[in-house]
């Protein structure tokens, strides 16, 4: 459960400060499929990280699981994304030197989980992306999909309750990206209790979320569920 | 995380990206060689000093005529004068002895070597010893026998086959009997080594076989004199310096007409002077470490600014900044140790290579160099492996995963 109130969030830009959100509020429940569109500059990003705990928001409040994000030090926060945000991001950030599985296997590896534990998982979470041949290949040898999949499968691993996608598509082209999206949805059916957050600049993609989150200079400009 | 895993990320990340580390590494690895290299070549210096000096047996102190002096020379009386303790308290031996090359021929062979006209007392005084037979006698000398004690590689140029001992030489055409043959001494640096001399007495060399030399048959081309300690040696030269003056006639303000060198103080300068190559060489070292050092600040810097994405990554994915921290130390302290490891191999390598194609000169490797090469390098790679560690673990995550 994710509920956020009345948050801001500024940058300071050297003598200036530009401030990106003027004071949101969202709530979203466990087990939703959430997209939020809107233009390019409007907070979309800004807004996803804070929900990620990968950033704070200047005031307001978010609650995380009925806890609150602002309190938690450093240390609770790594814990947090570890534990309960899966993130994918839009150029996939993997870890080029390193396997596929080796990359899928980090957030286990974070989590304290043993050699022979998380290989399992990331394993399974790598056959639950449809890459299950593919275990040793570097990054670089594998397409943009396959990229993307291996990034979701990261996210995964350690069977987070919310998935976080900031344009995941954005870097594909409209066929991958349909994979991308039917993979999210048949992860959803398998695990109903998975709330999935993603950003698009596709109103297709967006089409096919229940909640349609729409943002515009860093405000909620409208809040449709279909 | 636990510190095994942690260790184990470490790692993963020092083989995957093996250029990084092996540049890493190269500049402590010739940093610590230099240091422990230069080092031993120091100490190989000073023992190949020592050894030198040790051949010749100590408080030895050698008269020569100063050839700046026209006319300058030394006398056999010169020498008795010497060895009278009225004149020198503390000498205990002299050796007069005359020198030069000439052709010897024996058993078919004929080879030119230096010929020493010298006292039975030669032998003692030098710590020559003698493998076969004996050295010639005070009565051979009065006697102007024509006897000959070979140093060790002349008798087995001359006699590859045979024993030498009662053998008949020719030097140049006078014949003598070898009497003796001496122990194997090896290189002795720069003067020839007794290996390759001939000793006979010295009347002989002076009247038969040298007689023709500059300062006539009378004179001597250098008087040896032991002093009775190292202690006393210094008083000895004084001693020795009056006595010449006195017979030479020489008046107060005219230079000496002889030189008095002895090893005491000869060593003593020589130490100062390998004093100096050793600090030199050791600043040499140091300048080496120092631009090993440099370039691993260098690297260690590049590494954390090429690797702020993968560091941003690790933290979205849920790594602390402390597990952060700590991975980029332990690779930074695997790394430096590593290296410095692999330097010490080097050096030792280098220093069993020049000991194995040449012997005059011995490079010793020092522990106290290789622990303060080692330290530092390991101090080097730890301060500027944590300042990026630190620096890494503190990046904002979002603004890493930005970072171009
Ligand atoms: N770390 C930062 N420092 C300064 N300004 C920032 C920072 N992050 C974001 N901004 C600014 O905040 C605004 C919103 O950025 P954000 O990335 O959230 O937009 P977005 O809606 O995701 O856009 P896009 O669709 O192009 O990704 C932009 O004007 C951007 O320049
Ligand atoms: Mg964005």
């Amino acid at each position: 459960m994710i509920e956020i109130l009345n948050i801001t969030k500024s940058f300071k830009m050297g003598e200036n400060v530009l401030t990106v959100l003027h004071g949101v509020d969202l709530t979203i429940k466990a087990g939703e499929y959430v997209a939020i569109i809107g233009p390019s500059g409007s907070g979309k990003s800004t807004l996803m990280n804070v929900i990620g705990c990968l950033d704070k928001p200047t005031t307001g409040h978010y609650r995380l699981n009925q806890q609150d994000v602002s309190q938690l030090s450093e240390k609770e926060l790594a814990r947090q994304r570890n534990k309960n945000i899966g993130f994918v991001f839009q150029r996939f950030n993997l870890l080029g030197k390193i396997s596929a599985q080796r990359n899928v296997e980090l957030p286990a590896q974070y989590a304290g989980m043993s050699l022979s534990q998380r290989r399992m998982l990331s394993q399974r979470a790598m056959e639950a992306v449809g890459l299950g041949d593919r275990l040793d290949h570097r990054p670089l040898e594998l397409s943009g999909g396959q990229q993307q999949r291996v990034a979701i499968a990261r996210a995964l691993v350690n069977r987070p309750n919310i998935l976080l996608a900031d344009e995941p598509t954005g870097a594909l082209d409209s066929k991958t990206g349909k994979e991308i999206m039917d993979l999210f949805e048949s992860l959803q059916v398998q695990n109903p209790e998975m709330t999935i957050i993603l950003v698009t600049h596709d109103h297709d993609v967006a089409a096919r979320a229940k909640r349609v989150v729409s943002i515009r200079d860093g405000l909620i400009a409208s809040d449709i569920t279909n | 995380m636990s510190l095994l895993e942690i260790f184990r990320t470490a790692f993963e990340s020092l083989t995957t990206n093996k250029l990084r580390t092996l540049l890493t590494m190269l500049g402590i690895v010739i940093g610590v060689a230099a240091v422990v290299i230069l080092l031993a070549m120091g100490e190989g210096v000073q023992l190949y000093i020592d050894k030198q000096f040790a051949g010749f047996g100590s408080n030895l102190i050698t008269i020569t005529p100063n050839l700046k002096v026209p006319d300058a020379r030394l006398t056999m009386d010169d020498s008795r004068a010497i060895a009278d303790k009225a004149n020198v308290p503390n000498v205990k031996r002299v050796v007069p002895s005359v020198g030069g090359e000439l052709k010897i021929s024996a058993n078919g062979n004929s080879i030119s070597r230096n010929i020493n006209g010298v006292t039975p007392d030669n032998f003692s005084m030098r710590n020559i010893g003698l493998i076969q037979g004996s050295s010639f006698t005070n009565s051979d000398v009065e006697n102007r026998n024509r006897v000959a004690v070979l140093g060790y590689k002349v008798a087995q140029d001359l006699f590859p086959d045979q024993v030498a001992l009662g053998q008949n030489i020719l030097i140049d055409s006078l014949p003598a009997r070898v009497v003796g043959v001496t122990e194997k001494k090896g290189s002795q640096g720069p003067s020839t080594s007794t290996d390759d001399m001939i000793f006979v007495p010295i009347t002989v060399a002076q009247e038969k076989l040298l007689a023709n030399r500059p300062g006539g048959v009378k004179s001597v081309s250098s008087i040896t004199v032991e002093a009775e300690s190292a202690a006393t040696s210094s008083r000895a030269v004084n001693d020795i310096a009056k006595t010449l003056r006195g017979r030479h006639n020489l008046l107060a303000g005219q230079t000496d007409d002889f030189q008095v060198l002895d090893q005491a103080s000869l060593l003593s300068s020589l130490s100062s002077i390998i004093n100096i190559l050793q600090i030199f060489l050791a600043l040499i070292g140091a300048i080496a470490l120092l631009v090993g050092g440099i370039g691993i600040m260098n690297i260690m810097i590049v590494n954390v600014t090429e690797r702020t994405r993968e560091i941003g990554v690790r933290k979205a994915i849920g790594a602390d900044p402390a597990t952060i921290r700590l991975q980029f130390l332990i690779e930074a302290i695997v790394v430096t140790c590593l290296a410095g490891v692999l330097g010490i191999v080097l050096s030792w390598l280098c220093v069993v290579i020049t000991n194995s194609v040449q012997t005059t000169f011995t490079p010793v490797i020092q522990l106290d160099a290789v622990i303060l090469a080692f330290g530092v390098s390991v101090f080097i790679g730890v301060v500027f492996g944590l300042y990026p560690a630190i620096r890494a673990s503190n990046m904002e995550p979002v603004e890493a995963l930005r970072y171009e």
